[in-house]
């Protein structure tokens, strides 16, 4: 069976297909809402809301060639929903996510994973969905903007500015730094 | 201060690092909740379906048939003139904002699907492409072609009617009057644009359709324009499209671009934008790009 008939598959309320057209695409995708929302919890919660959404709506696919970029909008759609309402919460304070080792090779210092991450946190939800789908899933800004619905001139302008605003949260951090640097 | 491009090598190689595979249970999870979870009606979302049952396309067939034979005998005795519109075309499939684009591309030809509206007629665009091409949007106005495997992200844009924007801040959307649409009148500006280092304008002429090309080779190092909006830095902003959409093109100082414009006939330029964000790249790019922009014509 291709993939196409898969997606009609799970059209038709297989439930089967609709899993085995997952099983390829769960890890990056929990990657992806992982990079997002900067937790393993909520990286999990996420996805399971949003995949449940994808059943349930997976209908209203008009063409199923375009599943993936769908499935990629669904998905980010809800860690940004969950990102907003946690920012929202502004009570749970989050330990630091469980990072893999470092490879031995890595350009980054801890200090750096430290400021970045601080530098992400301060970021808009959807500023740190975009640099996640562009920085870590390799998307180009026009396949961006299929994903999420808009025009790639605006994917484009979303990117730069996402990437204005870490560097702003990042320029900020450093301040802050040499702030504490000379109170201390 | 960190610099932009600094940005970029740091986030990827931030998100290099973390987790990459999801719990097994995640998926045994999904399989328990979509038994019990029913999917939402689709008697709605089936009529709009490409993928139709053939007694319901032929339903609809006898439907629409009927409906325009009413409507046309009802036009007649009220008297209105009948249209003279060109031969029917289908309605592009593809909203503005819901691309439907093709992915991969096989070698050989291919036409676009929702691309060439134009006066009222489908203008649909034929092109060849070696392997390792791929399609990632199509829309009425807009029609984008990428080397797969461009990890660059060095795309081919394709567009119709190209205008000239006016370039004033903060940088909104708007025609530079007094500027013609045709081919020689774009080149014209862009040639004499005064931010702007460009090559010299060629005609050319692509399976019946006749033109000029020009490259932009860099920008002035006194402009001092800007488009906040957009982006940082100087900054020209040359192009739109005559009808709405979201094309707005603008060139920073790190870019080189070659402007195909070719007259289509009917009134209709199409614009060819072969961009490179890595000035290196350009000369390889725009001959691997002009080898597939050579083979485009626009079917009436």
């Amino acid at each position: 069976m291709v993939e196409q008939d898969l997606v009609l598959a799970a059209q038709r309320g297989d439930g089967a297909a609709f899993v085995d057209l997952l099983r390829p695409r769960i890890d990056r995708l929990f990657a992806l809402a992982h990079r997002i929302l900067r937790d393993v919890d909520g990286a999990e919660d996420a996805l399971q809301d949003a995949l449940i959404v994808v059943w349930r709506d997976l209908r209203t696919l008009r063409d199923p060639t375009r599943f993936d970029a769908w499935l990629h909008r669904v998905v980010v759609r809800e860690c940004i929903d969950d990102a907003s309402r946690e920012r929202r919460r502004m009570a749970k304070v989050r330990a630091l996510p469980d990072v893999e080792p470092a490879a031995p090779d890595s350009l980054l210092t801890l200090a750096d994973r430290d400021q970045i991450e601080r530098g992400l946190k301060r970021l808009a939800p959807d500023q740190r969905a975009i640099l996640a789908l562009h920085h870590y899933a390799g998307f180009e800004p026009t396949e961006i903007a299929a994903i999420l619905g808009i025009p790639p001139g605006t994917a484009r302008s979303r990117l730069h500015r996402a990437h204005q605003a870490m560097r702003a949260a990042l320029d900020a951090d450093a301040r802050l730094a040499v702030a504490r640097g000379r109170s201390a | 201060m960190i610099q932009e491009r600094d940005i970029g090598r740091l986030l990827d190689a931030f998100y290099a690092e973390g987790p990459r595979q999801a719990p097994d249970w995640l998926l045994d999870d999904l399989q328990a909740r979509v038994n019990t979870q029913a999917q939402r009606a689709d008697w709605r979302v089936s009529l709009r379906s490409r993928y139709q049952p053939t007694w319901r396309l032929l339903l609809i067939a006898v439907i629409l048939g009927a409906v325009i034979i009413v409507g046309a005998a009802l036009l007649q005795i009220g008297g209105r003139p009948r249209p003279r519109a060109g031969p029917e075309f289908p309605a592009p499939p593809c909203l503005l904002s819901d691309s439907c684009a093709s992915g991969e591309l096989t070698p050989g030809q291919h036409e676009s699907t929702a691309f060439g509206t134009f006066g009222g007629k489908r203008h649909t665009l034929t092109f060849t492409v070696p392997d390792g091409w791929a399609n990632v949007y199509d829309t009425d106005i807009e029609y984008i072609l990428r080397p797969r495997l461009d990890s660059q992200g060095n795309p081919l844009h394709v567009l119709t009617s190209p205008v000239i924007v006016d370039q004033q801040e903060p940088c909104t959307k708007t025609p530079k009057a007094g500027v013609g649409e045709s081919p020689d009148d774009l080149v014209a500006y862009i040639a004499s644009h005064p931010g702007l280092e460009v090559g010299t304008p060629q005609r050319i002429s692509i399976n019946g359709m006749s033109g000029q090309y020009i490259d932009v080779l860099g920008m002035k190092p006194d402009w001092t324009g800007t488009c906040t909006r957009y982006t940082d830095g100087q900054t020209v902003v040359l192009l739109m499209q005559r009808e709405p959409g979201p094309f707005l093109w603008w060139m920073d100082s790190t870019e080189q671009t070659r402007f195909v414009f070719l007259d289509a006939g009917e009134g209709l330029t199409i614009g060819v934008v072969i961009d490179a964000r890595i000035q290196e790249l350009f000369q390889r790019l725009v001959d691997d790009q002009m080898r597939v922009v050579q083979t485009m014509s626009i079917a009436k």
